[in-house]
């Protein structure tokens, strides 16, 4: 029975050290300021490479006609924007 | 400068000075192509021999005398393989592969001496080899998701801390700016995975705990690779590759975050509930099925992110393999993680403890979820890499449709077998005895046992695929269009 108590005791040891890791990098975040500029942050997976607003991924072969279609579909969003046609 | 000095500076991954953008980027693919594709190519390997293990496991549930004089393919053996090669071969080779891309990639840093990475990648692979043939011969413990011979931890856990390391050194190397919330994810994972693996085969195997503590720590881990593990690479991905296909950010980045915070405070107490109604101290569950139920809000903020990222761009979607893959695994992790709260529920739970209705989830979690997303990465990733373009479009379709109709049809028959079986052994007559014989339970289960194996067989036809299509890649055939397309100036569309 006292091992038993004593591994669970462990047991609730850890569980507790792995509840304030996390809360301690949730700190680190605040301190760091990770919590502001959010939208910025939402950029960050752009470059100028492949920029936001451009859609990256096709079939193999078929993305003259894909990018013609999509540009297409979202003209109505993009009033003024220059006919492609 | 001194030699520890001079070994500092020399892991540094971070781009000299001065060097643009492009250059950084394509410099950091080619510095990751050796390590990248042996991870990859390993990856699939075992997909192939995980589905092979699958198989027959799944045959042998409805036709028993299948392979039944073979010592090795008994059904223990052959579904602890299918476990094991799925589980450490396939799902954590393609983790290594997607998250340190993904990782690079926002850190914007490559790595250095990725020489170390493919010798962690070699000793993973011969680590889990060594492991599966252990089970096939006999040499399995009867822990879930730790059937391999405890003589190859010791490998794994190098080989893992090894690649681990390189996660970091990036990390902690990484350009100016706020971590992406995929980098919250993989670093996490990164960090949750070694713990798990390390304590649970200390508690159990080396300095075994006794009695139901070894059954505690047991769903502890097993639960935690999904949720720690697994989880947080396939949700990496999924906010990596949804907004950067579709070219716009990720509709409420401060829910991203919300997501991932929640996960990582509840999430590690979740694993309980797979004792309800053992003997263990009640609380314990109950604490259990509390952490589950909470994971309601990380799954829920995290479907409307996905989702309202998604919408109105469906055709986008539609028109990107990666997207396909990756949109699947997200809608199936929303269905998936509700279902597991609803089922950490004890009067729901008497009903879908033991059998088929559990493993018809394990499938929707770790298949439907996490192993389409990280297809949807290979995808994406592969192009990048080799530089060079998938050379069929029928066959990433025939590997989609597979894929998706297989799965789909595998997790209603496995659910909904699984709960009449449910129903079936918990059903009482008058005089308060069960209703049926075990063996009327078990014949009323082939039909959707069979069908499962139908179901696996379609999967079977998508993994071929995708190992043709990605053999056929690697060994150089150009894309028949206008070069690679994914590199193609994105902008020339304005121009036409």
């Amino acid at each position: 029975m006292g091992q038993w108590n004593g591994y669970l005791i462990f047991i609730a040891a850890l569980g507790c050290v792995f509840f304030f890791s996390a809360i301690g990098a949730l700190y680190w975040a605040v301190r760091h300021g990770e919590f502001k500029k959010l939208e910025k942050t939402s950029r960050q997976i752009f470059d100028e490479e492949e920029p936001e607003g451009v859609h990256t991924d096709f079939f193999p072969g078929e993305a003259d006609k894909m990018r013609r279609k999509l540009a297409r579909s979202r003209k109505p969003e993009k009033a003024g924007h220059h006919t492609q046609d | 400068m001194s030699p520890l000095l001079s070994f500092f500076s020399s892991i540094d991954p971070r781009p000299k000075p001065g060097v643009p953008l492009k250059v950084q980027l394509s410099q950091i693919d080619r510095e990751m192509r050796v390590p990248i594709v042996l991870f990859v190519v390993s990856a699939i390997l075992w997909l192939q021999a995980g589905t092979v293990f699958a198989l027959i496991a799944s045959i042998k549930l409805h036709n028993p005398e299948f392979l039944g004089n073979v010592e090795w393919l008994t059904f223990g053996r052959a579904r602890s393989a299918h476990l094991n090669a799925m589980a450490f071969g396939w799902g954590n080779n393609a983790i290594f592969a997607v998250s340190l891309w993904i990782m690079a990639r926002l850190c914007k840093v490559s790595v250095k001496h990725g020489g170390l990475l493919v010798v962690a990648g070699a000793f993973w692979n011969v680590g889990v080899t060594a492991g599966v043939i252990g089970i096939l011969t006999g040499g399995l413990t009867s822990v879930e998701w730790l059937e391999m011979p405890p003589q190859v931890a010791p490998l794994l856990a190098i080989s893992f801390i090894l690649v681990a390391v390189w996660g970091v050194i990036m990390f902690r190397y990484r350009a100016l700016g706020h971590v992406y919330v995929s980098q919250w994810y993989i670093l996490g994972a990164l960090f949750w995975f070694p713990w798990l693996y390390v304590i649970a085969q200390t508690m159990i195997l080396w300095l075994p705990a006794r009695g139901t503590v070894q059954a505690i720590t047991n769903w502890w881990f097993g639960h935690n690779v999904l949720g720690l593990w697994l989880t947080p690479m396939g949700l990496a991905s999924i906010y990596y590759f949804l907004p950067k296909v579709l070219g716009r950010p990720i509709h409420s980045y401060y829910l991203s975050v919300l997501g991932f915070w929640s996960l990582a405070l509840f999430y590690n107490w979740a694993g309980v509930h797979h004792l309800i109604g053992g003997p263990i101290p009640v609380w314990l569950v109950s604490a259990g099925i509390v952490g589950s139920i909470m994971m309601v809000i990380p799954v829920v903020v995290t479907a409307i992110n996905h989702h309202m990222t998604a919408a109105g761009n469906w055709r986008a979607v539609w028109c990107s393999p990666t997207l396909r893959f990756i949109v699947f695994g997200g809608m199936s992790y929303t269905l998936a993680s509700l279902a597991g709260s609803a089922m950490a529920l004890r009067d729901i739970n008497v009903i879908t403890h033991f059998t088929q209705f559990t493993v018809g989830h394990a499938h929707h979690g770790v298949y439907a979820f996490f192993t389409m997303t990280m297809f949807g990465g290979i995808y994406f990733m592969m192009p990048r890499i080799l530089n060079r373009e998938w050379p069929s479009a029928a066959l990433i379709r025939t590997h989609f449709w597979c894929a998706a109709i297989g799965i789909t049809i595998m997790l209603v028959v496995l659910h909904a077998g699984g709960w009449i079986q449910g129903e079936m052994m918990t059903a009482l007559d008058a005089d308060g005895k069960p209703k049926y014989a075990f063996l009327e339970i078990v014949t009323a289960l082939v039909p959707w046992l069979f069908s499962r194996s139908i179901s696996g067989m379609l999967l079977s036809i998508g993994h071929l695929a995708f190992l043709v299509n990605f053999f056929w890649m690697l060994a150089g055939r150009k894309g028949d269009q206008d070069g690679p397309t994914l590199l193609a100036d994105p902008n020339e569309e304005d121009v036409r």
